[in-house]
């Protein structure tokens, strides 16, 4: 009886599909806008999961791997002080919270909502916000969700002091306006193969 | 005289405002005409991140690396860009390299490549990527 049952759970287990999605690939692009400029980074080398079973989320991107528009920006983040090389990653870790409408096995589009905590630069956000998921005919995943989070006074004034240290004394643009902001919106998009068989 | 002193000044004026919008906007140099800072092998370059991800962010983040190593897969990521896959012993992780621009270049083909190391997730990761060879 027992081999039984531990033939029908392994025949089981190997009918379906693997769960993890995985991706090297995803895009992050994160925004901040001040009265005078809007700042705005992507990266495209995130690496992402998705298990389809237990909803959990996860996504990883190297501080280095986002290209700014704004070169002054780009110069700024690249400074010591801000210990990129010490804290090279953002990472977040969630879990989609309505699983349950979402089917995997099915082409279509699927509002998601998800909650989780975006770590960086040894701060942690807990976030609450929605995406969508497609799954394609063939089973591959496109996911995009966007987050918004406000970030520390302390860490913000960092940011624009180094901001204006990087700025030409020729160039006279008030400082106060050209630094982000203290709400950042985040956009990400993911595309997941399916995983194989 | 009075109109000459007032043109230069707006010559300069206008040079200054061009010269400070492009500092503030310059993109970044690409790496093709930098020397790379270390070259050595995809399996080399993975195996010393794996083994110690501290002491690999402290050498090798933000520097020029020369990578020579198989192309186990070849990705689009979503500004459609070419992703190069090297692979090394492992069979999860590699190095990864996005190209600047779009090379002739196949899953098997034995290359070298230059780019900016920005650390490592599941691969090492290149940014800024130029085939060499």
């Amino acid at each position: 009886m027992t081999y039984i049952l531990l033939l029908l759970l392994s025949i089981g287990g190997f009918a379906q599909s693997p769960a993890k999605f995985t991706t090297r690939t995803g895009h992050v692009a994160v925004f901040s806008s001040s009265s005078i400029m809007d700042v705005e980074a992507h990266n495209y080398q995130m690496y992402s999961t998705l298990d389809r079973e237990t909803g959990k989320t996860t996504f990883t991107a190297l501080i280095k791997s986002f290209e700014f528009k704004l070169g002054l920006a780009d110069r700024a983040f690249n400074n010591k002080r801000l210990s990129v090389v010490e804290k090279p990653k953002v990472f977040f870790e969630g879990t989609i919270t309505n699983l349950d409408d979402i089917s995997f096995d099915m082409a279509g589009t699927y509002p998601v909502k998800i909650e989780g905590t975006l770590h960086a630069w040894g701060f942690s956000r807990s976030i609450t916000d929605t995406g969508e998921i497609q799954v394609a005919p063939n089973g591959d995943l496109k996911a995009h969700t966007d987050l918004s989070i406000t970030i520390e006074q302390e860490s913000l004034d960092k940011i624009n002091e180094l901001m204006r240290q990087h700025l030409p004394a020729v160039v006279n643009v008030d400082t106060d306006d050209l630094g982000i902001s203290r709400n950042i919106d985040i956009a990400v998009d993911m595309t997941y193969k399916k995983p194989n068989e | 005289m009075k109109k000459r002193g007032l043109l230069i000044a707006a010559a300069i004026l206008v040079t200054l405002f061009i010269g400070g919008y492009y500092f503030i906007n310059a993109p970044k140099a690409g790496v093709k005409s930098v020397k790379a800072a270390y070259s050595l092998t995809a399996d080399d370059l993975y195996t010393e991140y794996a083994a110690d991800e501290e002491a690999g962010n402290k050498k090798y983040i933000d520097q020029v690396l020369q990578v020579d190593g198989p192309v186990a897969e070849i990705l689009t990521d979503e500004n459609q860009a070419m992703v190069l896959i090297l692979k090394t012993s492992e069979s999860e992780g590699g190095v990864m390299c996005t190209l600047e621009k779009e090379a002739d270049v196949a899953v098997g083909d034995a290359v070298s490549v230059k780019g900016r190391c920005t650390g490592m997730l599941m691969d090492v990761v290149l940014n800024d990527g130029v085939v060499m060879k």
